[in-house]
């Protein structure tokens, strides 16, 4: 009679020790680029939100300062009507804690702000020491996010160019495949600023999809030798 | 309140019916499903297993079964199997990604008939020695050669006259041909080695799903 019990333990015991050794930079690298991803989304509600509330004390710095860092970190300033030349604002009248109020949020989106630039940090230094090459051609914030596209940096040496080219270009792909629309030209490598200035996209998204490939392949085989 | 098989029962809700599995861990909440009494919610939108039996078929899983499932993912299917086969079955399962097995071995820790395989069910040889021959084997793996990784785990762990099931996504298969078109070219290399005892669409809880309800005929 096999015992159930002995070999739902081991079981147990030998999954932990897998999933524990399946953690690896990859991984941490695509959660980084997700986390900057949402908190640009959550930055940019919560300024919607500072720029509504702003209107109510002055109007004219939400006009005059479209940047949003930029009014993020000047709306702190002392003698703020002076300093921008404001002398009839449609502002409203404030008491301290009213704008005392308006502050903390800023305040908070101020570390938003913080937070997103330490990750961004964070992440060129760990994509150079894990796939310099990749990031010699498609720069560390393109060659994250094909890595989190494909899943893994394994799985992304894997795919031929042409696949690497259309990574973020899916539901055009799909549609393509199934009812025979165009083809699309290029995925989420189109923001990558060869693209951006070439004047035929498609061959310079095919050439550049091309020597990502090699790039990509050199650093996940180095890497395995070294493993 | 219907028994559709041990442990599992469908019930009226106003309008609406609903699928109950008899809670083997009283009280506890795994995936968020309602708790009525001593049971719990199954949901055939979240699970192909319960929509084959919203569909009406009978699913022959039974109290004290050891089961094979292949495919396991978080487990919600897998847990709602172990309802069914109670303290004396087991179901073992298995999934090829490390952050679901995560997810499964708390499921596992918590159900004493249950444990998780961090293996690739194309590769039957790794793990045949960390469980034992099964009852039941259930799939639901969306690969390409689905149909092969199912014969050939078949052929190593199902008792004779064991029952198979397997749900089918089209779209694993080849993205751009009819569904039909996959479905027959499925169930016809299915013929060749099992019986087919049921076969069902699982619209509307499922899009280009199907199950079949196999078992192995000793020749």
């Amino acid at each position: 009679m096999v015992d159930m019990q002995n070999l739902r333990k081991n079981a147990i015991l030998e999954a932990k020790k897998k999933i524990a050794e399946s953690v690896k930079k990859d991984l941490l690298i695509i959660q980084t680029v997700h986390s900057i991803d949402e908190l640009e989304k959550v930055i940019n509600s919560l300024i919607e939100a500072l720029r509504e509330w702003c209107g109510y004390y002055c109007p004219e710095i939400s006009m005059k300062i479209k940047d949003h860092e930029k009014f993020v970190n000047l709306i702190f300033e002392n003698d703020l009507f002076k300093k921008f030349d404001i002398r009839e604002t449609m502002g409203g009248n404030l008491e301290e804690n009213d704008v005392n109020a308006i502050l903390t949020l800023a305040n908070s989106i101020k570390e938003l702000y913080k937070t997103k630039k330490l990750e961004e940090l964070y992440l060129a230094k760990e994509m150079n020491n894990l796939c310099s090459n990749l990031i010699k051609i498609a720069g560390p914030e393109i060659g994250a996010r094909l890595i989190k596209a494909a899943g893994s940096l394994k799985k992304l040496a894997r795919m031929p160019s042409s696949t690497i080219q259309l990574l973020g270009a899916e539901k055009a792909l799909f549609r393509h495949l199934k009812i025979g629309s165009k083809s699309p030209k290029y995925g989420l490598i189109f923001y990558h600023t060869d693209i951006q200035k070439s004047k035929n996209k498609g061959k310079s998204a095919r050439q550049l999809a091309s020597k990502i490939t090699i790039g990509v392949r050199i650093d996940y085989f180095k890497n395995e030798k070294n493993n | 309140m219907k028994k559709i098989t041990d442990n599992v029962f469908l019930k009226k809700k106003g309008k609406k019916r609903i699928l109950l599995a008899k809670n083997l861990n009283p009280g506890e909440s795994f995936f968020d499903e309602e708790l009525i009494n001593d049971f719990r919610e199954w949901d055939p939108k979240r699970s192909k297993l319960a929509a084959i039996i919203m569909k009406g078929s009978s699913v022959p899983i039974k109290k004290n079964d050891v089961v094979l499932y292949l495919g396991a993912s978080h487990g919600y299917t897998p847990s709602f199997v172990s309802d069914i086969v109670d303290k004396k079955g087991f179901v073992f399962c298995v999934d090829i990604a490390p952050r679901v097995v995560r997810d499964l071995v708390f499921l596992c820790e918590k159900r004493e008939n249950m444990l998780p395989l961090l293996e690739d069910a194309n590769f039957p040889e790794r793990y045949k020695d960390k469980i034992t021959n099964a009852d039941i084997i259930y799939q639901d793996i969306a690969q390409k050669n689905q149909v092969e990784i199912f014969l050939k785990n078949i052929d190593l762990f199902l008792k004779n006259d064991g029952f198979a099931l397997i749900a089918i996504k089209s779209r694993s298969i080849d993205v751009t041909k009819n569904p039909r078109f996959i479905f027959e070219s499925v169930e016809k290399e299915l013929r060749k080695n099992l019986k087919i005892l049921d076969k069902k669409n699982l619209s509307p809880f499922q899009r280009d799903h199907m199950m079949f309800i196999c078992q192995k005929s000793v020749k």
